[in-house]
C-alpha cells in the first residue's frame, strides 16, 4: 500500500512536472487576454472554465489513447510536432496581424454563440493545449506498465496531474483580466506583441524539435504505435 | 573598487556590438517614411518613445533573455529564424505600401501612434531579433559571481544607454533627410531601405536556419560512425 502511495504520488508529480512547463499558462494568459478583448468579463471568466474542461478531456484522451489514434491514422509523433507547429505559428503570425487591424476597424463586440465556438479553436487547441503539449502527453500515456495493478496507479496518477494542470489553467485565465488592468491599454497592446513574438518563437522551436527527430539519422528511426 | 579601464571595455564591447545591428542610422529613412503623414512635434514625441522602448527591450533581453528563452523552452536560433520572418514580413508590407499611398493617406492621430510605438516601430524594426539575440548571448557570457557581476551590469547598461541615444538622435532628425531628399527621392530611399530590410530578414533567419542544420548535420556526423558498426 504504502508503495503504491510513493508510485501514486511519483507519477503525479511527474505528469505535472513535464505538462505544466509546456502547457505554461501564464505565459498563455496575455494571449488568452488578447483574444477575448472584446469580450465581457462574465463571458471570459465562462470561457476560462470551458478552455479548461476542453483542456482536461483533450490532455487525458492524449495520454489514454494518442497513441492508438496516432497509429490507426498512420502518423509519428515528430509528425504531429511539425503539423503541429505550424498551426501555431499560424495563431501567432495572426495574432501580429489582429492588432493592425484592431486598431482600424471598431472593435465589435462579439455574440455569445461566436465566442463559445472559438473556446476549442484557437483558444483551448493551439495555444493552451498545443502539438507540444499533445505529444508530451502522448509520451506520458505510452509508458504505461502492463500489469493491472501498476496500470490502475499509472491511470489514476494521470488524472490527477492532469485535473491540477487544468485547475491552473483555469486560475491563470480566469485572473487574466487583473493582468490586464494592472498593464493598462497600452502596456497590453506591448505585452500581446512581446507573446505573438514568442509564439512564433514556439511554434518553430516545435517545428524544429519535430524535423530535427526526422532529419537526425543518429537516433533510431521512429517507429509509430511505438 | 572602481576599475576605468574593464569598465569601458565592457561599454566599448556592448556598444560595437549592438550598434551595428540595430543600426539607427539605416532604419531613419524607414522610420521617416512610416510617419511621413504625422507632423514633426509628433514624431520627435515618438522618436523618444521608441528610443525608450529600445532602451528597456535591450535592457531586459540582456538581463532576462535567457530566463525568459528557458521559461518557453526557446532556443536563440529559433529566435533568429522566427524573428527574421517577423522582419520579412514588415519589409514586404512597406514594399507594397507605396502603390497604396495615393489613395489612403489618414492622418493618423497620436493615440494611434502611441500603439504603434512598441509595434512595428520598436519590436521589428529598430530593436530587431538580431539585436535581441546579440543582447541575450552578451548576457549569457556575465560571470556569475556577484562583484564582477555588477561591474559587467553596468558597463553594459552603460553601453545599451549609448545605443539608445544614438536611436534617439537618428529618428529625431529623420525629417532632415526627408528634406534633403525630396519627395521622390523618399520614395526611392524607402523601396530600397525596404528592401534591404527584406534581406536583413532573410539572413537573420537564415542564421538562426543554418545553426539548426549545422546542428543535425554535427550530431549525425558524429554518430554515423557508431552506426556503421
Amino acid at each position: 500500500m504504502n508503495a503504491d502511495l510513493r508510485h501514486l504520488l511519483e507519477g503525479i508529480f511527474l505528469v505535472i512536472a513535464a505538462l505544466l512547463p509546456i502547457v505554461n499558462p501564464l505565459g498563455a494568459a496575455p494571449v488568452f487576454l488578447a483574444l477575448t478583448r472584446n469580450v465581457e468579463p462574465t463571458m471570459r471568466r465562462q470561457l476560462a472554465w470551458d478552455v479548461a474542461l476542453n483542456c482536461f478531456v483533450l490532455l487525458l484522451a492524449s495520454i489514454f489513447i494518442g497513441g492508438f489514434v496516432l497509429e490507426f491514422f498512420g502518423v509519428s509523433v515528430p509528425v504531429v510536432q511539425v503539423a503541429g507547429g505550424l498551426v501555431v505559428c499560424s495563431l501567432a503570425w495572426s495574432l501580429l496581424r489582429e492588432g493592425e487591424i484592431a486598431e482600424s476597424s471598431s472593435a465589435t463586440v462579439a455574440s455569445t454563440e461566436a465566442i463559445e465556438t472559438r473556446a476549442f479553436y484557437p483558444l483551448t487547441l493551439p495555444l493552451t493545449v498545443g502539438p507540444g503539449s499533445i505529444s508530451v502527453a502522448i509520451t506520458i500515456g505510452a509508458n504505461h506498465p502492463s500489469t493491472v495493478r501498476s496500470f490502475v496507479t499509472a491511470a489514476v496518477s494521470s488524472v490527477v496531474g492532469v485535473l491540477i494542470v487544468c485547475i491552473a489553467i483555469y486560475a491563470c485565465y480566469r485572473y487574466s483580466r487583473r493582468l490586464g488592468e494592472m498593464l493598462g491599454r497600452n502596456g497590453t497592446a506591448v505585452v500581446v506583441r512581446l507573446s505573438a513574438f514568442i509564439l512564433l518563437c514556439i511554434g518553430v522551436q516545435i517545428v524544429w524539435n519535430g524535423a530535427d527527430a526526422l532529419l537526425g539519422i543518429s537516433r533510431p528511426p521512429y517507429t509509430h504505435g511505438r | 573598487m572602481f576599475d576605468a579601464q574593464p569598465f569601458a571595455e565592457g561599454v566599448l564591447l556592448v556598444v560595437a556590438a549592438l550598434l551595428p545591428v540595430v543600426n539607427p542610422l539605416g532604419a531613419a529613412p524607414v522610420f521617416l517614411a512610416m510617419t511621413r503623414h504625422i507632423d514633426s512635434a509628433t514624431r520627435a514625441a515618438l522618436a523618444r518613445k521608441v528610443a525608450l522602448n529600445g532602451l528597456v527591450l535591450l535592457l531586459a533581453s540582456l538581463f532576462l533573455g535567457n530566463l525568459v528563452l528557458h521559461f518557453f523552452g526557446v532556443s536563440i536560433p529559433v529566435v533568429q529564424l522566427a524573428g527574421g520572418f517577423i522582419v520579412c514580413r514588415l519589409a514586404w508590407k512597406l514594399l507594397g505600401e507605396a502603390d497604396i499611398e495615393a489613395t489612403a493617406a489618414p492622418a493618423s492621430s497620436m493615440d494611434t501612434v502611441d500603439a504603434k510605438a512598441f509595434y512595428p516601430f520598436t519590436l521589428p524594426l529598430t530593436v530587431g531579433p538580431g539585436a535581441i539575440s546579440v543582447a541575450i548571448t552578451l548576457g549569457a557570457n556575465f560571470p556569475s559571481t556577484v562583484q564582477p557581476f555588477v561591474a559587467d551590469a553596468i558597463s553594459a547598461a552603460a553601453g545599451i544607454l549609448i545605443v539608445a541615444a544614438a536611436i534617439y538622435l537618428c529618428y529625431r532628425h529623420a525629417a532632415r533627410l526627408g528634406q534633403l531628399l525630396g519627395h521622390n527621392g523618399m520614395t526611392v530611399m524607402l523601396k530600397l531601405s525596404a528592401f534591404i530590410l527584406f534581406c536583413i530578414g532573410v539572413q537573420i533567419a537564415w542564421n538562426g536556419a543554418r545553426t539548426l542544420l549545422l546542428d543535425v548535420a554535427a550530431s549525425s556526423a558524429t554518430h554515423a560512425p557508431e552506426q556503421a558498426r
